[in-house]
């Protein structure tokens, strides 16, 4: 009987059962929304500065490759070992001349005619490789085959001939181990800018113009660049402080981290907490609050009809499952539309913010917490309502809620 | 047996009631006789169970309503009470038939035969919106006709009702007089007793 006349009421009494709906949605979206929004930020800040806040790099001071100095295989595991290094990534790095014959400078009443800029360079990939997880493109492509191509940080380095950062498909002159050749840009990338390597090759098209001897000699064996991949931000320090100790017999290599970025993520992430968990609070309460707040103003709306089931016979329990029916029946209502309604919002919830010369896009996702967490917020909203709603009443007493009529 | 005795009842400074006497008897049926406004409906509403006494006692087949918790009255009133409204009261969103059987729990046939009795039967889909004063008060009888219980307790239960009808609706509430039940109901006009076995007229305040 009472979800029979629940759903009679629900469905005939259409204006109403609609703003109650209305309400209880924004109620419902506000909650599946809001904290949802918090949680990617955080989330998405933390995967970031644990991403990219967490590297640090061993470098030689100068060009390594031009006096032959390396790290030992010892030194390497020895740094492997220290708590809370992720990973250790060794590369040889090597020296790429991009190749300028034609460009003609004027300079302090100088002509110079042709012009050789010095880089430091990796392969893409395997042992002594950059590592393929760390390259991050920004456009194009990373080589694929013997494409006779590269991926070059725009950032790290520019054409001179034209004063602009290279795009992709710019075809270059460029000489390793004092072979010359053309090649072309397939990818932009952009990386932690401690790591300072603005170009990476394509291992099988250097090994074909290069020869497999010279290859071998130019770009393998002992590494003489570490990227030490650390656990978390927090440890980042700790870690380079360590690193430091083991070097102590490589005067001439540096540990480097970004300090400002590390103090600076640490910091987002400290302060931002409090926040975030203050919007999940905040919302939590005014959905509750919205969709109580309706509902009671709706049963206020006309109590003698209550009062009326009393006195044909129906129990005060009889009174408050028809009241939390025809609630439970909105809720579901407006949990679905509530469901479609912040998965339509969602997309446009997209946060972008400048790091390293580029953009880290932070895209809201809702979970299934959120969406099991409303759905228990609206059963428990619609219980609390109707046994409000019944003890008032009842308390009122049946004459005085018949007298509303 | 219904019984009143010495019962008081006000409203803020006005008294309405004052040391009211009356027994209900089975099969007697007891007419409230009065104008507008003289009491008919609080004392009605008192006997059904639907408010409280200020003063005196009113037992329901020898206990002591008085001295009742109100889960106690509640139950009472659910067991034995059947009642209908001066102004009847109808759920607006469900049709006269729906207004039977969802509330009462009856089924379709068993109210929709009572409605017809009742010269309903081409208005059961019909809102209460649609229906005429009169019509509505049918429903409402019908209602409390339907539930049965061994008291029938019916405010102005003729009112807007063509002579016709007020044949027909007085002698659905006799019958269940004559099936052994207690009726209590109210009228304005004295010819509405006339098939009362007792009247006790009231007088405005």
């Amino acid at each position: 009987m009472s979800l029979s006349l629940a759903r009679k009421k629900a469905w005939n009494e259409k204006g109403w059962s609609a703003a109650i709906i209305v309400i209880m949605v924004a109620g419902l979206s506000v909650w599946l929304v809001l904290p949802s929004i918090g949680q990617s930020l955080q989330s998405g800040f933390s995967s970031y500065a644990d991403e990219v806040g967490t590297y640090v790099v061993v470098n030689f001071n100068g060009y390594a490759f031009a006096q032959n100095r390396t790290l030992s295989q010892g030194t390497i595991s020895a740094i492997r070992s220290i708590a809370g290094v992720q990973k250790v990534y060794p590369i040889v790095a090597f020296e790429t001349d991009f190749l300028y014959p034609n460009l003609v400078m004027n300079e302090s009443g100088f002509t110079v005619r042709g012009m050789t800029e010095e880089v430091e360079s990796a392969v893409i990939g395997g042992p002594s490789g950059f590592p393929t997880s760390l390259v991050a493109l920004t456009s194009g492509h990373a080589p694929v085959g013997a494409e006779p191509g590269f991926v070059i940080n725009a950032a790290g380095v520019s054409d001179p001939t034209n004063g602009k950062a290279y795009t992709v498909g710019q075809i270059t002159n460029m000489s390793i181990a004092r072979v010359n050749f053309t090649a072309t840009v397939v990818g932009i990338n952009t990386f932690n800018p401690l790591v300072n390597i603005p170009v990476l090759w394509n291992a099988t098209f250097l090994q074909s113009e290069l020869g497999q001897s010279l290859f071998a000699q130019t770009a393998s064996g002992d590494a003489n660049l570490l990227i030490v991949q650390v656990a978390t931000v927090g440890q980042v320090e700790a870690v380079a402080s360590q690193v430091t100790n083991v070097l102590t017999s490589y005067p001439d290599f540096s540990v480097t981290y970004d300090q400002a970025t590390v103090t600076d993520l640490l910091s987002v992430e400290s302060s931002t907490t409090p926040i975030y968990n203050l919007i999940g609070v905040v919302s939590l309460v005014s959905s509750v609050v919205a969709v109580l707040l309706i509902s009671y103003i709706a049963v206020r709306r006309r109590n003698w009809e209550t009062g009326l089931l009393v006195s044909q016979g129906w129990t005060w329990s009889q009174v408050a499952n028809f009241l939390w029916s025809y609630f439970i029946i909105l809720a579901g209502v407006a949990y679905v539309l509530s469901i479609l309604l912040s998965l339509a919002v969602a997309p446009y919830a997209t946060f972008s913010y400048q790091v390293y010369g580029s953009t880290l896009h932070i895209n809201t996702s809702i979970g299934l917490f959120a969406y099991a967490s409303a759905a228990l917020i609206a059963i428990a909203v619609t219980i609390a309502v109707s046994q409000i709603m019944k003890w008032r009443l009842k308390k009122a007493g049946l004459d005085a809620i018949l007298r509303d009529y | 047996m219904i019984k009143l005795e010495g019962a008081w009842k006000s409203y803020g400074s006005v008294s309405i009631v004052e040391g009211m006497e009356l027994t209900v008897e089975e099969g007697k049926p007891l007419c409230i006789l009065g104008r507008s406004g003289c009491g008919k409906s609080t004392l009605l509403k008192l006997l059904a169970l639907m408010d409280r006494l200020d003063r005196g006692t009113l037992s329901i087949d020898g206990s002591d309503v008085s001295k009742m918790n109100d889960a106690e009255v509640d139950k009472l009133r659910r067991d034995k009470i059947a009642y209908t409204f001066q102004e009847p009261l109808l759920i607006p969103y469900v049709t006269a038939l729906e207004n039977v059987t969802m509330v009462t729990g009856v089924s379709g046939e068993k109210a929709a035969e009572v409605l017809g009795k009742l010269g309903l039967a081409d208005r059961l889909n019909y809102r209460p919106q649609k229906l005429s004063g009169g019509e509505r008060k049918r429903v409402d009888v019908a209602r409390a006709v339907l539930r049965a219980k061994p008291i029938m307790v019916a405010d102005e239960p003729l009112s807007n009702l063509d002579p016709k009808t007020s044949s027909i609706v007085m002698g659905m509430l006799n019958s269940h007089a004559e099936r052994g039940g207690m009726l209590v109901y109210s009228a304005v006009e004295p010819a509405e007793a006339e098939s009362a076995a007792q009247v006790v007229k009231m007088e405005r305040k």
